[in-house]
């Protein structure tokens, strides 16, 4: 009877893959917790070396920045003209949740402008492509 | 593994890998800025499985010929093209567990991850056109 050695030779292509595919999903969970440190500050204010980069936006400013407004909140006068920065590479709007004020879209690397309202109030916006984008615009 | 396949599916599996490759790169990259939608599952998260599933996918085709490895490729790339299509132009709302990831733009990652998931659906659905070479994994 003549027994081939079929096993040997087929058993060496799978375990190589399984190899690697081990190491790749090793690769993609340590990158994915790299980039998104638990309890760590914002992702991508970080520096080589570790330092975090609070950007402190000009007065009258609104920066878009991984997907959230900077600051969150903003108080400004009456009729001011606020300028809105998008950082990101996604399209996003600033828009009064009353539509009030609309930057209309700004694409990404962008600038755009909305104007505050001239009745002093407390006026929540959002982005109207991604609008769990929440921010808020204090006028007075 | 003999027959050596041909160069014409060697061409169409190094597409379709590449781009699977590009499609779990981008959904790693983006997947941060996503985290804030979120239902039961965050879209942050399964951008992150996306890019499991996509790189899986990616090995299978380029180190097996497995029948099984082309469908679960196909299947993988073709529900990707199917979401990011869908949600660019329905809005969906929350699915279940899923967010309402409903985002009414393009912007070039966005795009040309599309795009590599097309291509990597039309080089995987070719694969039963280099006939008697599409192995399963019992076939030797
Ligand atoms: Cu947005």
């Amino acid at each position: 009877m003549l027994t081939q050695p079929t096993t040997i030779v087929r058993s060496r292509p799978s375990t190589i893959l399984f190899t690697m595919l081990l190491a790749v999903l090793g690769l993609v969970v340590a990158c994915g917790t790299a980039s998104n440190p638990s309890g760590g500050p914002a992702t991508s204010g970080n520096t080589p070396g570790g330092a975090v980069v609070t950007t402190t936006p000009a007065a009258n400013t609104i920066v878009i920045k991984n997907f959230a407004y900077v600051p969150p909140s903003l108080t400004v006068a009456p009729g001011t003209k606020i300028t809105v920065i998008n950082e990101d590479k996604a399209p996003h709007t600033v828009t009064a949740t009353d539509h009030s004020f609309d930057s209309g879209t700004i694409e990404g690397g962008q600038r755009g402008e909305v104007t505050a309202p001239t009745t002093p109030g407390t006026y929540p916006y959002i982005c109207t492509v991604h609008p769990y984008m929440k921010g808020t615009l204090i006028v007075q | 593994m003999s027959p050596r396949p041909s160069a014409g599916e060697l061409l169409a599996r190094v597409v379709a890998a590449a781009g699977l490759g590009y499609d779990a790169y981008a959904h790693l990259d983006l997947a941060s800025r996503f985290d804030a939608n979120t239902a039961v599952i965050s879209q942050g998260m399964l951008f992150r499985a996306e890019t499991v599933l996509a790189v899986l996918a990616a090995l299978g085709v380029l180190l097996t010929r497995w029948r099984a490895a082309v469908i679960f490729a196909l299947l993988v790339a073709g529900s990707a093209l199917g979401a990011v299509l869908l949600y660019r132009y329905v809005d969906v709302g929350v699915l279940g567990p899923l967010p309402n990831m409903y985002e009414p733009a393009w912007y070039p990652e966005k795009t040309l991850s599309a795009v590599a998931e097309a291509a990597a659906v039309l080089a995987l659905a070719a694969q039963p056109l280099f006939g008697s070479e599409w192995r399963s994994p019992g076939s030797r």
